[in-house]
């Protein structure tokens, strides 16, 4: 494509930025760890060195077994949120449609915590990943089915769809919580409004598998979701067999979200926000837009959760409260560019 | 036997939803090289017309073949290396920039992981110039009046190289001078050996361009041939309720209530 360098160079900044802004969170926090500390005990671990007497037993455990596992998840989540993103307001012509206010992540959320509340989850430690992606595609594949009509989405209704499933799927969730009592107040928050809070290396490998594998599928769809942003027809007459990709582009987004649903529950409007921003660095075409939009939501979520950690401290925030403060206030912004013009008032 | 090259031969085409039909038993032919204008008053079938010749939507009955292969027997991309369609409607609410929009034309010829060449490029920017938007590539689409939108579109079917080109309403939107402009570039290309079909709503502009006219009523061909046999005084006051008379000076057609 023409601008090459200049796309070659946001993508040098945005892996600069990255790693940096990991080893960042993983340094700061509560009790901080000296930067120099941070890498020659990541070195260590993944060298199989002996990081020597210069690194104290509790400073190990806090970068290798706490604050690493979850960054990096947040990372995750947060790339594949921002992937997913992109490829649904493509996929929709619709610049506001996005896991948490279609939806999907509600759906699987409902789904994760109903495997957990019936025990299935016990059985094998992939039936909660499972549970969470099964419900984000039912809830997909509502949204979708209702307001399809002969090839066309229809914007308003997709929206007013998806936020009224979203909210359902809450509410069933608060249900189900609320009637088993083993389940404290933490517990239902950690669903509703997301977090990374006490995740593991389980977790991360959980949710790092299919993100990635479904993020990387994805980049083979780049020219069919540009093609897409002409409408139907154009997209049709250019080759593009609609219908069928659509499923594939409905089955491995809500991979992505159920797996990031079932470790971190509801983290909204990421996928709103860091797609918009990517845009506006290096245009639409997807082929630049999937992988910086990964990249991009791979720092943001990380910043994000270190926010939440350190801003009140000790208390921790809630990860989904700090993208919502974020995310909402874009949301409207969008809002009011995308449906001024139309009625009376 | 000639082999049945650059042809589209429809017959007995039909389409018909929840009951109703929409495009019942059209059979005709739209030759290389030709302008044909499809015409008809507003429901008469026209756009599922063409929906139906672009494979967008599939008929209940009869068939289209196309260079002696019935289209739903085309791969995809294949289809649509030899076909091409203006939407009625195109969609620019993204902004993506003119080349990016007239590129996508290209996408039959590529493959999954395939970028646009050099080559494709320079094509694209030679089709910009042919409908006046040279010096436009670099621009968003977002900022263009609907006039440039159009043509935009325009030049996004015309790289995409094809045979046979089918488009809806693609004056509408243009200014009276692209118009006509809009309209000698078909007739050159039709020159060159396309076949054209267009969806056109001026009767003006039909008889003035167009080699063969096709008068849609009620989804059936109604007439089909030169614009100065079919656009006789009776059919435009049985099918388009108007009075109209051919000038005997320029030769154009008159239309009035």
């Amino acid at each position: 494509m023409p601008t090459g360098k200049k796309t070659l160079s946001v993508y040098i900044i945005l892996s600069f930025l990255l790693v940096l802004v990991i080893l960042a969170c993983v340094s700061l926090g509560a009790v901080s760890v000296p930067f120099d500390k941070v890498l020659s005990i990541i070195a260590g671990k993944l060298l199989w060195l002996d990081a020597g007497a210069s690194v104290e037993k509790s400073q190990e455990l806090i970068v290798w077994d706490i604050r690493l596992p979850r960054v990096l998840l947040a990372a995750t989540i947060g790339g594949g949120l921002s992937i997913v993103g992109a490829v649904m307001q493509a996929m929709f012509r619709n610049p506001l449609a996005e896991p948490g206010i279609l939806g999907w992540s509600s759906g699987g959320a409902f789904f994760a915590v109903l495997a957990i509340y019936t025990g299935i989850y016990q059985q094998w430690f992939l039936l909660l990943p499972l549970a969470a992606f099964a419900g984000t595609l039912l809830t997909a594949y509502a949204v979708y089915g209702i307001s399809r009509y002969r090839g066309f989405v229809e914007n308003t209704t997709l929206l007013l769809c998806g936020v009224a499933l979203g909210t359902l799927f809450v509410s069933l969730t608060t249900f189900v919580l609320s009637v088993s009592n083993a389940w404290s107040m933490k517990e239902m928050l950690f669903w509703i409004m997301g977090g990374v809070d006490s995740r593991t290396w389980t977790h991360f490998a959980m949710a790092a598998v299919p993100v990635l594998a479904a993020s990387v599928t994805l980049l083979f769809y780049a020219k069919n979701l540009n093609a897409r942003l002409l409408g139907y027809e154009t997209a049709k007459t250019i080759g593009v067999d609609i219908e069928k990709t659509t499923k594939h582009l409905i089955i491995l987004s809500s991979l992505i979200v159920g797996a990031s649903v079932a470790v971190s529950g509801i983290v909204g409007f990421v996928g709103l926000i860091i797609p918009h921003s990517v845009r506006l660095l290096i245009g639409v075409d997807h082929r630049r837009l999937l992988p910086a939009s990964f990249i991009a939501g791979a720092i943001f979520l990380p910043v994000a959760d270190l926010i939440a950690r350190t801003v009140m401290g000790p208390q921790e925030l809630r990860l989904g409260i700090i993208t919502s403060l974020v995310g909402v206030p874009f949301f409207v912004f969008l809002l009011r560019r995308n449906f001024s013009g139309r009625g009376i008032a | 036997m000639q082999k049945e090259k650059q042809s589209v031969k429809v017959s007995g085409l039909s389409y018909s939803v929840n009951g109703k039909t929409i495009v019942a038993d059209a059979s005709f032919e739209i030759k290389p090289n030709e302008l044909l204008g499809i015409v008809g008053p507003n429901g008469a079938g026209k756009s599922t017309l063409l929906r139906l010749l672009t494979r967008i939507i599939h008929p209940s009955g009869g068939n289209i073949l196309l260079d002696g292969k019935d289209v739903s027997r085309y791969q995809a991309k294949e289809l649509y290396r030899k076909i091409s369609f203006l939407p009625q409607t195109s969609y620019f609410d993204f902004p993506l920039s003119v080349l990016e929009v007239v590129l996508t034309g290209r996408y039959p010829y590529l493959g999954i992981f395939e970028s646009e060449s050099k080559e494709d490029i320079k094509r694209a920017e030679d089709c910009l110039s042919l409908v006046d938007m040279g010096g436009f590539s670099q621009r968003k689409v977002t900022t263009l009046s609907g006039g440039e939108q159009q043509r935009v579109s325009v030049a996004r079917v015309l790289v995409q190289e094809t045979d046979f080109i089918f488009l809806d309403e693609p004056s509408s939107h243009l200014d009276i001078h692209h118009k006509f402009a809009l309209m000698e570039l078909l007739k050159s290309l039709a020159r060159k050996g396309r076949g054209i079909a267009a969806v056109l709503h001026d009767l003006d502009l039909a008889s003035r361009f167009c080699d063969r006219v096709l008068v849609l009523e009620d989804g059936r061909v109604f007439a089909l041939g030169e614009p100065s046999r079919v656009f006789s005084e009776k059919l435009l006051s049985s099918v388009f309720k108007v009075r109209g008379s051919w000038d005997a000076q320029s030769g154009n057609l008159l239309v009035f209530r």
